[in-house]
């Protein structure tokens, strides 16, 4: 997926987390990650924006994860809505996902 | 606890704003577009607003919290809504204005500092590298030489007075940039300010013209509510422009020398001049300060354009701005501005 505008998803509320998905063009993928468990998960989130990211072949990208101890699975769904809109995708082909 | 988003302000609104605002010592600007107020109500009603933000454009402002209710997440609840708005906008990035207090506060809200001048203001910024990937963009257009010069301009619109402006300077350096002011309260849009820039002095070399882009401060658009005074106002507007071209611009093309426009009898200029010549110093950036263009007598100045231009008074203007100005001015396509201009006129006599 080409990510060409700027698109986000989430909140700052406890528990959950808010991602910024913006255009890299010929960077490759870049994280920065700011979150409150940070010591405990910040690799654990880092490889679930990874991995996710790879399943949504997402090759280029600069991803700001703003984390208020988000579990993965919310990570995972908030960073897919995020690359979405920022790809200016309306429609998520859930099934392609797997 | 019950939300409200505003789109459109009414008195009754903005009093609840306002009247939060007032316990924090925080003023309300006239410019928001989008405000969020939090009630603490358990019937449902809109009394009693606990908490408030608003943004303007990209610049999130005027938030407040009761003092009563410091503490318990509300900054944070209406900071989030703010950003979801903004991000339903398809803004590329969230600026916030704020006193050096309350970095730590912004910090856990996403932002990431910019510059912080004195304890008065900080210039925070949602994407962690929106300032370096400007610089990068900036950088691409690095020339070398032994004297790089800058100028900063809004040419609202331009004038032989600009011109004059940029053919002194360019005269005294190897390479110049004029910086653009980027925002459309002018009059004229930005696109249009900067097609008639460079229409304008496309004989002139060794000028390279670009957007300011989100990180030449705008007078129009900083923020005012948290200071105290006008003149901390102006002195501080001052400062942080400075230091962001300081810190930021001019090492990413590589300037050596700032040109701006002298304005003998105006002390708002003269205030900003001298502001600019102290932070630019300490960073070993040299000012130089250039005598404006006179018109019988009369430095030209792009408000009185404006102003003629508003009333049809076309072939005064001839005097006062290059061929490709006035073919604009005289083309349909300046019609936009010229209602613009109107609507800013009819306020003024209104308020007055």
């Amino acid at each position: 997926m080409k990510i060409i505008k700027t698109g986000s998803a989430g909140t700052l509320e406890s528990s959950d987390v808010l991602i910024t998905v913006r255009s890299h063009n010929g960077k490759g993928v870049q994280i920065t990650l700011s979150s409150t468990v940070e010591k405990q998960f910040g690799n654990q989130i880092r490889h679930v924006v990874l991995e996710t990211l790879k399943q949504l072949n997402v090759t280029e990208a600069a991803v700001d994860v703003q984390d208020k101890g988000a579990l993965d699975c919310a990570i995972q769904a908030r960073l897919i809505a995020a690359v979405h809109r920022a790809a200016g995708i309306d429609k998520i082909n859930w099934e392609e996902m797997r | 606890m019950i939300e409200r988003w505003v789109s459109n302000h009414t008195e009754e609104t903005i009093r609840d704003c306002t009247s939060v605002l007032e316990l924090q010592g925080l003023l309300w600007e006239s410019d928001i577009e989008y405000s969020v107020i939090i009630y603490d109500n358990d019937e449902g009603l809109y009394t009693g607003a606990v908490a408030t933000g608003s943004f303007s454009s990209n610049v999130i402002k005027c938030i407040a919290v009761h003092p009563s209710y410091e503490g318990t997440g509300l900054a944070q609840r209406v900071v989030t809504l703010l950003i979801e708005e903004l991000s339903e906008k398809q803004v590329d990035n969230i600026f916030v204005f704020t006193k050096s207090s309350n970095i730590p506060a912004f910090q856990l809200l996403g932002f990431h500092e910019i510059v912080t001048e004195d304890s008065h203001v900080t210039l925070m910024e949602q994407n962690p590298r929106g300032i370096e990937t400007f610089c990068e963009q900036l950088h691409s257009h690095r020339v070398s030489g032994a004297r790089i010069g800058a100028l900063v301009m809004n040419c609202n619109p331009f004038t032989l007075g600009h011109r004059y402006v940029i053919e002194q300077a360019s005269r005294e350096c190897s390479h110049l940039f004029i910086l653009v002011v980027s925002e459309d309260r002018s009059e004229f849009s930005t696109v249009e300010r900067l097609a008639l820039i460079r229409e304008g002095i496309s004989d002139i070399e060794s000028v390279t013209v670009l957007s300011g882009g989100d990180y030449v401060i705008s007078r129009a658009t900083f923020p005012t509510y948290f200071l105290k005074d006008e003149h901390l106002v102006r002195t501080s507007y001052a400062r942080i422009d400075a230091r962001i071209f300081a810190r930021y611009l001019a090492p990413a093309l590589g300037v050596t020398t700032r040109f701006v426009g002298d304005e003998p009898f105006c002390p708002v200029t003269r205030d900003y001049n001298t502001q600019l010549q102290d932070v630019l110093g300490e960073s070993g950036i040299e000012v130089t300060i250039i005598r404006r263009l006179e018109h019988d007598g009369q430095a030209i100045s792009a408000s009185k354009v404006r102003s003629l231009f508003a009333q049809g008074r076309l072939e005064e203007i001839a005097g006062l701005v290059p061929a490709s100005t006035y073919r604009f001015l005289s083309s349909p396509a300046s019609e936009r501005a010229k209602q613009k201009i109107l609507a800013k006129m009819t306020v003024k006599e209104q308020s007055i």
